[in-house]
């Protein structure tokens, strides 16, 4: 195994990480961010902005947001491009009151016009199931929806542009220089969004659903997009990007920063009820590590931490998973979840609480106050199918 | 005029490169063939990044990850064929083009004629890693690892030995339409039967089909939009 001499990635990083020299390829793209004219980037990308408004007719974008302070900055860039977004996001059924609250509060503080989508619950399910079993991940069916309904409703609206906030291939493992300008594709999506996981192949011939409740799992066609000129871009190759000092003015958009499990990054993903939770441990039994390494080799690149700092928080951010609730969502029995406990987490057993009240003894305030001054939240509900938090 | 997509394998992923030394995984192989595939792609150039480290089992490494990864698009291989045994452990696959570099820059003729006896002689690519310094045009030597100067190289007997010959430009890989046409200047081999790669973009596209070289292959930015390949064909009114 390599590991980077400057942060905390290694080789196993699933969206394959190269080296130079000791240093890892998301640190040296990083370096590029010091280096480019961002000046003439933006005026690019508000050229591009004045091309798609001529195209348009009712919206000139289609902006997708989960409700996180990522999305806040992309709206807020959006708007100040002086482009007419339509927002776009999915229910996928994780949401808590924090997350409910943040994706409405979004809609309503920039007042834009919203579409929420909310698929069919019992399909939804089967496919987490599936997904789990399968590939050790709950997140996989949400992010085929996240990924591929955005471009579905500028398909079917002629809306020229589908506009995203960061590439996480460029911006984690380097994958890509900041001048190639990479563009929203379908390769991209399989191989970045999806690990290599299509809808295709995570069925297979295991869940038994009706591939007419499928469409929106799919990507639209490629050819299709291309006759009606769609395309999509991401922010990142346009802004020098630096997600916790852009994170912090969604505070000043009334948005909610959540306390969670084993982060100290209060906006990042913030008001899931699986993200820092099975999710989080998943991800760590599949590859070694957890969200915080992301997030911890991020920070030691833009020099807010040291890598021994980093190192040091990241052995804070192991703290036990309270996974009773998931399972209850799933349907799973009490035999069931017993099962699985033993089974499917074998040898993780330390990093999983049987202790409700475990849920409310967060880490993440301490180290965070160190790094970001904000108050995180905690929250109240979670699994929230529907949830009117204004 | 063809246009396709070279691609690099590299610890048995496909990786972009960029200045000659520095590669971008992209992942794997079988995927990006995929999407080269519903690009509508005229061929592909695989090309293992060996230089002067290589053995015959990271070769057959490689070629167990070329079997997992179909393709429908004509294929070239190439990078570290350098004996009978990496030619003949190729005729199993699907391979339609062998490329060579090192083997044919030092003439080789025994073994490219024998290549020629197994895959036919229009099967054989050679494939020049070019740049142009200080007003020299200088060759890349794999197997060495070194530069050459590009005037020590005999056309004459490239011309005999293999079909076609790929110029790519190493000063301008992974950069958008930069192809440096000055690398085909005095290169005396029938232009119909050269193929350019290393920044090719629109306009580079639209010279190579005026001057009727056989084929364009698009580096790195094949994947980096949707249909890219398509915007080309289109602006080089190739259909």
């Amino acid at each position: 195994m390599q590991s980077c001499i400057n942060c905390l990635y290694t080789d196993h990083h699933p969206f394959g990480l190269s080296f130079q020299e000791g240093f890892c390829l998301g640190c040296l793209t990083h370096q590029e961010k010091y280096s480019l004219n961002w000046d003439t980037k933006y005026e690019f990308l508000k050229e591009m902005a004045d091309i798609f408004k001529t195209k348009s007719g009712v919206y000139d974008c289609v902006v997708p947001v989960f409700g996180d302070a990522e999305d806040y900055f992309t709206v807020e860039t959006v708007l100040g491009l002086g482009l007419r977004p339509l927002i776009v996001s999915v229910n996928n059924f994780f949401y808590n009151d924090i997350g409910w609250y943040n994706l409405q509060n979004l809609v309503t503080h920039f007042d834009v016009d919203s579409l929420i989508y909310t698929p069919n619950f019992h399909v939804y399910r089967e496919l987490v199931k599936t997904s789990l079993r399968k590939y050790q991940s709950v997140y996989l069916p949400a992010l085929m929806l996240m990924s591929s309904f955005p471009v579905h409703v500028a398909k079917q609206r002629n809306i020229p542009v589908v506009i995203w906030g960061q590439q996480q291939a460029l911006e984690q493992v380097g994958k890509f220089s900041h001048s190639d300008t990479i563009m929203m594709t379908k390769w991209s999506r399989k191989e970045h969004d999806l690990f290599g996981v299509d809808i295709d192949l995570l069925i297979g011939n295991g869940a038994q659903l009706n591939p007419d409740h499928l469409d929106f799992y799919h990507y639209p066609s490629i050819e299709k997009l291309n006759s009606l000129g769609i395309t999509g871009i991401y922010l990142n190759n346009y802004l020098p990007w630096d997600p916790v000092t852009q994170n912090m003015r969604a505070l000043t958009h009334s948005f909610k920063a959540q306390a969670n499990h084993n982060t100290f990054d209060p906006y990042e993903r913030t008001g899931s009820s699986v993200y820092y939770n099975i999710h989080d441990l998943l991800k760590f039994k599949r590859l070694g590590y957890r969200k915080v390494t992301d997030q911890l080799s991020r920070e030691i690149r833009h020099g807010r931490i040291t890598r021994s700092q980093a190192i040091e928080i990241e052995k804070k951010c192991q703290s036990p998973v309270y996974l009773k609730p998931f399972f209850d969502w799933l349907g799973v029995s009490e035999s069931g979840y017993k099962w699985i406990l033993d089974h499917m987490f074998d040898g993780y057993q330390h990093l999983i609480t049987l202790d409700r009240s475990h849920d409310n003894k967060f880490l993440s305030a301490e180290i965070f106050s160190e790094l970001v001054p904000a108050t995180p939240e905690m929250p109240e509900k979670s699994f929230l199918t529907y949830y009117k938090a204004i | 005029m063809r246009i396709g997509s070279s691609v690099f394998l590299k610890n048995r992923n496909a990786v972009q490169s960029y200045d000659w030394g520095l590669y971008r995984s992209l992942g794997c192989l079988g995927r990006v063939f995929s999407a080269l595939d519903e690009y509508e792609c005229d061929e592909i150039a695989l090309i293992r990044v060996v230089r002067d480290h290589d053995t015959f089992d990271d070769f057959l490494d490689d070629l167990k990850i070329l079997k997992l990864s179909e393709t429908a698009t004509p294929l070239g291989f190439g990078g570290g064929i350098r004996s009978l045994r990496h030619v003949e452990a190729l005729q199993s696959f699907p391979v339609e083009r062998l490329i060579f570099s090192s083997v044919a820059l030092s003439l080789d003729q025994k073994l490219l004629e024998k290549t020629a006896k197994l895959f036919g002689r229009q099967a054989i690519q050679v494939i020049l890693p070019m740049c142009e310094r200080e007003g020299q045009k200088l060759i890349f030597i794999p197997n060495e690892n070194r530069f050459r100067n590009a005037d020590s190289v005999d056309h004459y007997a490239l011309e005999q030995l293999s079909n076609e010959i790929i110029i790519y430009d190493i000063s301008n890989e992974s950069k958008e339409d930069a192809f440096n046409f000055n690398l085909l200047d005095n290169f005396d081999f029938p232009v119909e039967r050269l193929v350019i790669s290393g920044g090719i973009g629109k306009n580079s596209v639209k010279k190579a089909a005026q001057i009727g070289v056989a084929s364009c292959l698009i580096d790195n930015r094949t994947l980096h939009r949707e249909c890219h390949v398509k915007e080309l064909k289109k602006y080089a009114k190739l259909y």
